[in-house]
């Protein structure tokens, strides 16, 4: 099809120059010349299209998979049209673009599901069953009470819309930085947060007064590094309760004559964020 | 002069009537739960709103076309139509048919109970199957009755025949929508048949055609020049949009060398317009053919003229190469080139033959109180162009940040927020036009008589 794609292109070149030469002096074309013109092209034009059309179609039914093409994708392909889904969403990019493109649907609740195909189905179900509902000036999907049978046919044909070859279409982002600044921010933020949580609980419950960071031994030891020293686990342990691991490792406390470290009644939450702060020291 | 038919005035009056609901109503609803998602929602939901807003569009338009079509033939008959029976039967059945769609749909929207009989579910052509079989049945009614009236009191010339080969294209095209397929490839393969061979084919035919028979009478073009314009334009519309129609097959599953023919083709489709815009410009101020008294008319054809080419041509080529549209394609740059486009090339065109005929039909002559016209055609121009510049940055928001930074699509069309606000705002802008357009359709004030 190189040949004829190469055909047309030429002959579109040639019927522009010469239609244009003819506008720039219309006095000098004759209207019989004009009309012959006109309607040659419009059938060689045609003609193209057509031959090229019908070799395209050829090729469809492998280029789409046609052979995964089962009467319950094509009840999913009548579900899809029943509920007028194509009037908010696109699907290989043509429809409304109110709701986001389908094309991919099934990919992305596959790699959600991190590849287990009953997953990606239970989950996609449940999305059907209840769509989000709007949320301020966030946009919802209303809820069209799909029956069971209907969800299922419909994920099928998800599931065939996302194997057909589409020329690479939608292409994966070129410059994903944007995205993953953001998840980057996210997470940070977050770490953040429960570092600042951790320090006030490390101040409020009295940690400091035993222990020092980056100062030196006082009555207990100095926890700089203290994360690379004993694994999360242990601290996790030792931070609930440290008499058993007092009983259990035969320890004894770091500095002679004073008490052990007591039982901090810490909630499990509390822990977590004294790690988090552990963690950054 | 010779005035033509009245019944055309029924065409023109519906014809209105359904741009004032496509607008005024189901538009700016569509817009509004773009900005407050639970506007109307539970009573109209968006898919509801939206097929209305859109069929509306396709549905005004051709009742202009058929209306045009039916006044400026029998101006060239003499006055009548072949059968002015058969103009009143094929509008009453054609308006029956649309409004018992439209209460299908609304029945649907508001009971939530979805349906195949009352609709196919397949954008521009959600009519349900019974209504494309009136629908096929009101165009044979429709040919029959212009075919006669060419070929009885007229005489075949290259401006009818277009006219007429754009009218049966029409047609033609609808019964590729006609048909169930298993496979959703060629389901939109063969949708492209009808949309694009429509709107970049058949329907530039028609609007050429008119555009001619229009320039003939508004500006005193010789007909002689006329006919071989045509030849050129309609030519060149259809050499370059025939192939065009690649840009559609590039990632429906349709094989990659329509990646070449559709990139190089579309490139070529805004030449054609560009040469419309010479043209129009040579008429109206190189040869300053402005003497006719009928300004709201000269207005919408000049500047509809002009708009075509910043729609079809510019707002077209700037999302059309695959290189582009491998990135764009399925955002908000589509809407704002469909408004900025739908209403340079056919809507504008429609309204200035509507203009045009106006006067002719109330009063029997070309004078009368044109300032409304010149309102509407400022006011909606405006509301248009506003519309189509806030969805413009909106998609170029959306390209970069969700398609290129890869940010999740409800993520990205909060940072869209304002420009939805500022197209809605437009939007009203756009209706209230229309609205002062409705009044002049259908209660046009005579020119004060001057002594």
């Amino acid at each position: 099809m190189e040949f004829l794609s190469w055909l047309s292109a030429i002959a579109g070149i040639l019927f522009l120059v010469i239609f244009i030469y003819w506008a720039i002096d219309v006095d000098r074309a004759r209207m019989q010349t004009l009309k012959n013109a006109f309607i040659g092209g419009v059938i060689l034009f045609s003609a193209l299209f057509l031959i090229l059309s019908i070799h395209s179609l050829m090729l469809v039914p492998a280029r789409s998979g046609e052979e995964k093409l089962t009467p319950q994708v094509v009840n999913g392909k009548k579900v899809w049209h029943k509920y007028v889904c194509i009037d908010c969403h696109t699907l290989l990019g043509n429809g409304a673009y109110y709701g986001p493109d389908l094309t991919k649907t099934w990919d992305r609740f596959l790699k959600r599901a991190e590849g287990d195909e009953g997953i990606a189905r239970a989950s996609l179900f449940t999305f059907l069953k209840n769509p989000p509902p709007s949320i301020g000036y966030r946009r919802g999907m209303p809820n069209f009470h799909l029956s069971d049978q209907e969800i299922n046919d419909l994920i099928e044909f998800f599931r065939w819309i996302d194997q057909i070859d589409t020329n690479n279409w939608p292409p994966p982002p070129s410059k994903p930085l944007i995205a993953e600044v953001a998840v980057k921010e996210k997470v940070e933020k977050k770490a953040a947060a429960e570092q600042k949580e951790g320090e006030r609980i490390f101040k409020a419950k009295g940690c400091v007064a035993c222990h020092t960071v980056g100062k030196g031994r006082l009555v207990g030891p100095d926890l700089k590094g203290v994360s690379k020293k004993y694994s999360r686990d242990f601290m996790e342990k030792w931070l609930k309760n440290p008499d058993i691991i007092y009983a259990e490792g035969k320890r004894k406390p770091l500095n002679e004559g004073f008490p052990p470290m007591p039982p901090q009644n810490l909630t499990h939450e509390e822990i977590e964020h004294l790690i988090h702060y552990l963690e950054t020291l | 002069m010779q005035s033509g038919t009245k019944t055309a005035n029924y065409y023109f009056i519906f014809a209105a009537l359904i741009f004032l609901l496509q607008t005024a109503v189901f538009g700016l609803i569509s817009a509004a739960q773009f900005v407050w998602p639970t506007f109307f929602f539970d009573l109209l939901p968006f898919n509801i709103t939206r097929m209305l807003h859109i069929n509306a569009l396709v549905v005004w338009l051709i009742f202009g076309f058929l209306g045009l079509t039916y006044y400026l033939l029998s101006e060239d008959a003499g006055g009548e139509l072949y059968s002015e029976g058969a103009a009143k039967l094929n509008f009453w059945l054609f308006a029956a048919g649309i409004l018992l769609v439209v209460l299908g749909y609304l029945y649907m929207g508001l009971t939530k109970n979805f349906s195949p009989f009352f609709s196919e579910g397949r954008e521009y052509i959600e009519a349900p199957r019974w209504a494309d079989f009136a629908v096929v049945i009101v165009m044979l009614i429709f040919l029959y009755n212009a075919l006669m009236t060419i070929h009885k009191r007229i005489g075949w010339n290259p401006i009818n025949g277009i006219l007429i080969g754009g009218l049966v294209g029409l047609a033609f095209f609808y019964l590729f929508g006609m048909k169930f397929f298993k496979n959703m490839v060629n389901d939109f393969f063969f949708w492209w048949w009808v949309i694009h061979l429509w709107v970049e084919g058949t329907w530039e035919l028609i609007a050429a055609a008119l555009y001619a028979m229009l320039v003939v009478r508004i500006f005193g073009y010789p007909k002689e020049k006329a006919y071989k314009y045509l030849y050129i334009e309609a030519g060149l519309v259809l050499f370059t949009g025939i192939l065009g129609t690649g840009h559609h097959y590039y990632w429906i599953g349709t094989p990659s060398y329509w990646l070449f023919i559709g990139g190089f083709f579309s490139a070529l489709e805004p030449l054609p317009l560009l040469l419309m815009v010479f043209d129009a410009m040579r008429i109206a101020y190189r040869e300053k053919r402005i003497e006719h008294p009928n300004k709201p008319a000269r207005y919408w054809l000049i500047g509809g003229v002009i708009m075509h080419f910043l729609g079809a041509g510019v707002w077209g080529f700037i999302h059309t190469l695959p290189q582009v549209n491998k990135w764009t394609h399925g955002t908000q740059i589509t809407p704002a080139h469909g408004h900025i486009a739908f209403y340079g090339a056919y809507a504008m065109l429609i309204i200035a033959g509507i203009y045009y005929a106006l006067p002719r039909i109330h009063f029997g002559k070309d004078e009368f109180d044109g300032r409304r016209g010149l309102w509407s055609f400022w006011v909606i121009t405006i509301g248009v162009a506003g519309m189509v510049l806030s969805l413009t940055v909106a998609s170029a928001l959306q390209v970069f940040m969700e398609r290129i930074g890869g940010l999740p699509f409800l993520t990205v069309q909060d940072y869209m927020w304002f420009l939805y606000l500022l197209r809605f705002l437009f939007g009203i802008l756009t209706a209230l036009g229309v609205i002062i357009f409705f009044s002049d359709v259908i209660l046009p004030k005579e020119a004060k008589a001057t002594v």
